[in-house]
């Protein structure tokens, strides 16, 4: 078998423009040479190329997540270029509906929880705008796994944040999504079929063991207006005075002194409760011990971990206050044998639907691939696009296979996949709700909910204010935040006292009381969520204070309605019972979560959900469309190109055209089309 | 033993094995003799007489606690049991955590397993191996214990209800695993809202409603032929279609309607979602849904246990008594077994930021009802809930116990496509016998 070396290779290293279609072209090429060369040592021969229609429906979908409208399926089919299959592809390419595919990847994989903390958010914010900007791959896993600091300052440090003190955990998922590794079994024991041992796994986390969940800013700040910090005992040392009696008068008032100012250092404290939770920093002398039930001859519980490495570089003497630094260096270089294959790898997937290594999140444990020379072209492809996740999906959606009929065998489970063409799919969750919005309103790929922008934004403003305010400032913000608490804690002894009285008036059955009481709470809640203005006072000062101390940001409204939103625009995960959690949508409680498994409830909300409504409710563009037509025949066309991409041809003609007579019958055919398998899955 | 239970047990078996072949496409591994591991898992059975015919499994996701609820140690000291000690229950000799008052009335109904223990400290790991018998691989999905249920004894399948539901579950679910995808569960994502959609939109006419089947079918025609076969995904969807259409005119919709239970008994089980998700599988159950699933998230405590505790534990101690004070008032308990659950246990000592840890070397599952004995405690661990001292029990064990209390054969093989042999009760499990009834 010979191999290429990726023509990209040969390109200057550095670039922001999309490579040049040449490269691409060329680069695609000698990745289907490798592919067919795999085949036919294994007496196998490629799918055929696909038609038109399939291709057109496969691209929108795969490349930018949604269905083609109708205008934009007629725009394809009826183009005469030879060209157009690549033009379609550079096209969706740049286009926004891209990003909006990758950032539901990436928030899927990283288990992104915009709700999590303000850390969830300022995480999120910062991962979408990563993907706008078409950040390298390697950059952000980098700025995520060496960050530290407030969440305001720094919000990759969102990554860490997810998991707060459960570093454990967050180790595994690392390793496993980064690395391809399944190690978590390592963290109570030798991994039983993996070579990890347990040693190991502590040794690896010891990297992380010096992060501490606190904000050191809030200590220095508090220190710079009183001049003492809250867990400061030792005060300043009086100056040695000869006579003793005057010494001890002087250290007495010192110390005085001093305690007044621990309790003031104390008090401002509260401002910054909540900025704990939102920051991590490394302490030095912090240290990973082994577990109390360690029970392996080389260690003993308790005793200090030093930090190594899996695999690649060895870690050798790192300076405590280097740890996580080296750890993020080691994960995310070019020269760790896992780093880039196992990213190349998950996009391989996100492309033809399922991994050249067959199991993405466990290499070790993967059958064999069926073609090892992909896995190392691809690797290398990686590296000369500089983790240009783009170009990198670009040069994939531009090889043959991407256009070869898919196989008619599902890949079997414990076995590599042949990729004779690509893997059959249903819609995940959001293309489907994707599709729906976009037949409903048309093309929204360029919305985005700045809402969520704004509300970060309006936290990291007042988060600066706060840490840039005077201490006379922050003296008064401190006593408008006691001032809300103990409202709070009022409110809560209210409440708690309604509690009592309706549980009395249940066990005593007295419907009437239970109606007034009900009322009455429901007022004292409004009253009490009807205060957006955490400190409930507008004075400037507290208006430009109160996102910073509050314990969430404050929740901007979009100018768009969700429904008109692209899932990516919307917080996640999505709540259960919603569209996109119905379907299969990431729940972000382990890494890649979403699935596309058929359940009851799914055909139930196709056959009499809300989505029907699409075919029947003049709000909708669909059922307006669909009413304007005059012929059979225009209405069959439109809504075989709406839902399936394609022309009826002349045997759907003869089929189908008496079922579009009437406005009824088209309603009926229509939702027909909605629940069948042709439109869910993917070709 | 009743000579004609035996015979019927005989039949039924052979029943099994002749639709599990014919009909699932499954080959039945192994000769009758072998079915059984030891006489005494044999007599086990035997005894059970599968009287659990329904299951309610309350699955806590995160890892609950044992020693702070059915394990707790009085005696040990603050560091390891906190602020919390133990209170009494309504059989002499059997203490509890302080949250659990209302649990404490129920305690003659209940079989505490004290000496479980698995080698699973990873979330998913873990959830994976309680839900199937099996460790986490690669190259497989085993199925979950519901789908086991309705394998091996198909009877109840095909009925008005499914027989096999999931309330509040997350996606990792391993659900049917290697069987066909009619063996998996019906996920209802809220209870409150129960299983919506369920009836014809208003407008559509019932002929209309047919022909939208008829064109639906018609539309696919070439789609099912090309990848029916060889994509057991197409299949799926299907089979819930099939599913989803019969379950439309089922009579026993309303079970899955909570409004229809009287405010009493949103009262007796509390307000959280939970507890509605109890109440709902309660008149699953009574409706003749074979197994479900409640799961109650936010068990991983790694900080703040004993906020979280004051949080969460009595919410689950309202709804499980409640449950089990309702089958039991209603007539259900005799054949309902309630199973406690959950992928490990948390580190017995407190760590610095008041939370505990993954603990998979000891913690403890509760049964209660049809098929177990009441008042009684299976296995021990030492003064401070750390390491067992008698009847460790595995995952596969537990397994085959709620296989043995519902009258399966927690060791039947079943082949996977792939060919390879699995049981419900995993590699090795064994019934608990001492505690089956």
């Amino acid at each position: 078998m010979k191999f290429l070396l990726p023509l990209i290779a040969t390109i200057p290293a550095l670039f922001a423009a999309p490579l040049s279609d040449e490269i691409i072209r060329n680069t695609a090429r000698e990745l289907d040479e490798i592919l067919i060369e795999g085949l036919n040592d294994l007496n196998l021969k490629p799918n055929a190329l696909v038609d038109d229609p399939t291709f057109l429906r496969r691209s929108y979908l795969n490349i930018i997540g949604r269905l083609p409208t109708e205008g934009e399926a007629r725009q394809f089919l009826d183009s005469k270029e030879e060209n157009k299959r690549s033009e379609l592809i550079d096209t969706l390419v740049a286009s926004p509906g891209l990003k909006s595919r990758i950032f539901n990847f990436w928030s899927d994989l990283l288990r992104l929880k915009t709700n999590e903390e303000t850390a969830g958010l300022g995480w999120h914010v910062w991962l979408r705008n990563a993907v706008e900007d078409n950040m390298p791959y390697n950059q952000m896993v980098h700025a995520m796994l060496s960050a530290e600091g407030h969440v305001a300052e720094n919000p990759a440090a969102g990554y860490y944040l997810r998991d707060r003190g459960m570093l454990l955990d967050n180790v595994s998922n690392t390793v496993q999504v980064f690395l391809g590794q399944q190690i978590g079994c390592a963290q109570c024991h030798d991994h039983p079929f993996d070579d990890t041992t347990q040693m190991e796994y502590y040794q690896l986390a010891s990297f992380l063991g010096g992060t501490d969940y606190r904000f050191d800013g809030a200590r220095d700040k508090i220190r710079e207006v009183v001049g003492a910090s809250p867990e400061n005992r030792k005060g300043m040392r009086p100056e040695l005075l000869r006579d003793p009696k005057k010494a001890r008068e002087a250290r007495k008032k010192m110390a005085g002194q001093m305690k007044n100012k621990i309790n003031e250092a104390k008090d401002l404290a509260t401002v910054f409760r909540y900025h704990n939770r939102n920051a991590l920093v490394d302490t030095p002398n912090k240290v990973l011990k082994l577990p109390e039930d360690y029970s392996y001859e080389d260690g003993k519980p308790g005793n200090i971990v030093d930090p190594a490495t899996l695999f690649g570089e060895k870690a050798g003497d790192i300076a405590p206050e280097n740890r996580r630094a080296f750890f993020a260096k080691w994960a995310t270089s070019p020269e760790n044998p896992y780093f880039t294959k196992v990213i190349a790898n998950r996009l391989w997937e996100y492309v033809f639907g399922y991994g050249l290594v067959a199991d993405p999140d466990d290499w070790t444990n993967s059958p064999d691939p069926a073609h090892p020379e992909l896995v190392t072209y691809i690797e290398k492809a990686m590296v000369a696009a500089n983790y240009d996740i783009e170009q990198f999906l670009r040069i994939l959606y531009r090889t043959q296979l991407f256009q070869r009929e898919v196989s008619a065998e599902e890949p079997a489970q414990g076995f590599s996949f042949n990729f004779q063409g690509p893997v059959l799919r249903r819609m995940n969750a959001e293309e489907l709700r994707d599709s729906f919005v976009t037949m409903s309103f048309g093309n929204v790929d360029g919305t985005r909910n700045y809402a969520l922008d704004k509300s970060w934004n309006e936290y990291v403003e007042s988060f600066n204010f706060v840490m840039g305010a005077s201490a006379k400032e922050l003296r008064e913000i401190d006593d408008l935040v006691d001032e809300s608490e103990k409202r709070r804690r009022e409110f809560q002894k209210v409440a708690s006292e309604y509690r009592a009285k309706m549980q009395k008036a249940r066990e005593s059955g007295d419907m009437a009381a239970i109606r007034k009481l009900t009322m009455e709470v429901r007022e004292l809640q409004k009253g009490q969520n009807g205060k957006r203005d955490y400190l409930g006072n507008d004075s400037e000062l507290a208006m430009k204070a109160q996102a910073a101390v509050a314990r969430r940001a404050p929740k901007e409204r979009s100018d768009q309605p969700e429904f008109r939103l692209r899932s990516s625009e919307l917080p996640v995960p999505q709540n259960g019972g919603t569209f996109v959690a119905e379907f299969g949508g990431s729940d972000s409680e382990s890494p890649s979560s979403a699935h596309t498994n058929a359940t009851v409830p799914q055909t139930l909300r196709l056959l009499n959900g809300v989505e029907t409504s699409l075919l029947t409710s003049r709000k909708n563009a669909i059922a307006r469309n669909l009413g304007m037509l005059l012929t059979a025949e225009e209405r069959l066309e439109f809504l075989y190109l709406t839902f399936y991409s394609a022309y009826p041809t002349a045997a759907e003609k003869s089929a189908f055209l008496p079922e579009v007579d009437t406005l009824a019958s088209t309603q009926t055919f229509a939702r027909a089309i909605l629940t069948s398998n042709r439109f869910l899955f993917v070709q | 033993m009743n000579p004609f239970n035996q015979l019927d047990e005989l039949s039924r078996r052979g029943f099994l094995a002749n639709t599990a072949r014919t009909a699932f496409g499954v080959t039945l591994g192994g000769a009758a003799a072998s079915w059984f591991n030891s006489a005494e898992a044999a007599e086990a059975i035997a005894q059970a007489q599968g009287k659990a015919k329904n299951v309610i499994y309350l699955y806590m996701a995160g890892g609950m606690t044992h020693i702070d609820t059915f394990d707790p140690k009085p005696e040990a000291s603050a560091e390891y049991r906190g602020p919390l000690k133990a209170i009494s229950t309504n059989v002499a000799g059997i203490q509890i955590g302080p949250h659990l008052v209302k649990t404490a009335k129920h305690a003659d109904k209940m079989a505490i397993v004290r000496s479980m223990t698995s080698t699973q400290g990873a979330h998913a790991q873990g959830n994976y191996h309680v839900h199937t018998s099996y460790t986490q691989r690669a190259s497989i999905t085993h199925p979950s214990l519901g789908s086991w249920a309705n394998q091996l004894d198909p009877s109840r399948n095909g009925g008005t209800l499914p027989p096999y539901v999931t309330v509040h579950a997350g996606n990792g679910h391993p659900g049917a695993g290697f069987f066909e995808p009619t063996f998996g569960p019906l996920p209802v994502g809220d209870a409150e809202k129960g299983l919506q959609n369920a009836r014809r939109a208003s407008g559509v006419t019932e002929a209309a409603f047919n022909r939208q089947i008829a064109l639906r079918a018609k539309l696919d025609e070439e789609f099912t032929g090309r990848f029916g076969k060889g994509q057991r995904s197409v299949r799926a969807y299907n089979e819930m279609f099939n599913s989803a259409v019969s379950l439309m005119t089922s009579k026993d919709l309303e079970a899955f309607d909570l409004s229809k239970e009287p405010k009493e008994a949103h009262v007796l089980y509390g307000t959280e979602k939970f507890s509605k998700g109890v109440l709902l599988a309660r008149r699953l159950v009574e409706h003749g849904a074979r197994f479900v699933e409640v799961q109650y998230g936010g068990f991983d405590w790694h900080s703040d246990n004993f906020t979280q505790a004051d949080e969460k534990l009595p919410v689950l101690d309202q709804a499980y008594a409640a449950l089990l004070h309702d089958l039991e008032i209603k007539g259900l308990l005799e054949s309902t077994l309630v199973v406690i659950a959950t992928e490990f246990g948390r580190t017995p000592k407190i760590d610095d930021d008041g939370g505990r840890n993954h603990f998979p070397k000891a913690f403890s599952f509760v049964l209660a009802g049809a098929g177990v004995k009441g008042g009684v405690i299976h296995g021990e661990t030492d003064a401070t809930a750390s390491n067992i001292v008698s009847e460790k029990t595995s995952i596969p064990d537990f397994n085959a116990t709620i296989a043995a209390a519902m009258g399966l054969p927690h060791d039947q093989v079943i082949n996977s496509p792939s060919k390879r042999p699995f049981k419900m009760g995993g590699k090795a499990g064994v019934p608990i016998s001492t505690i089956l009834a």
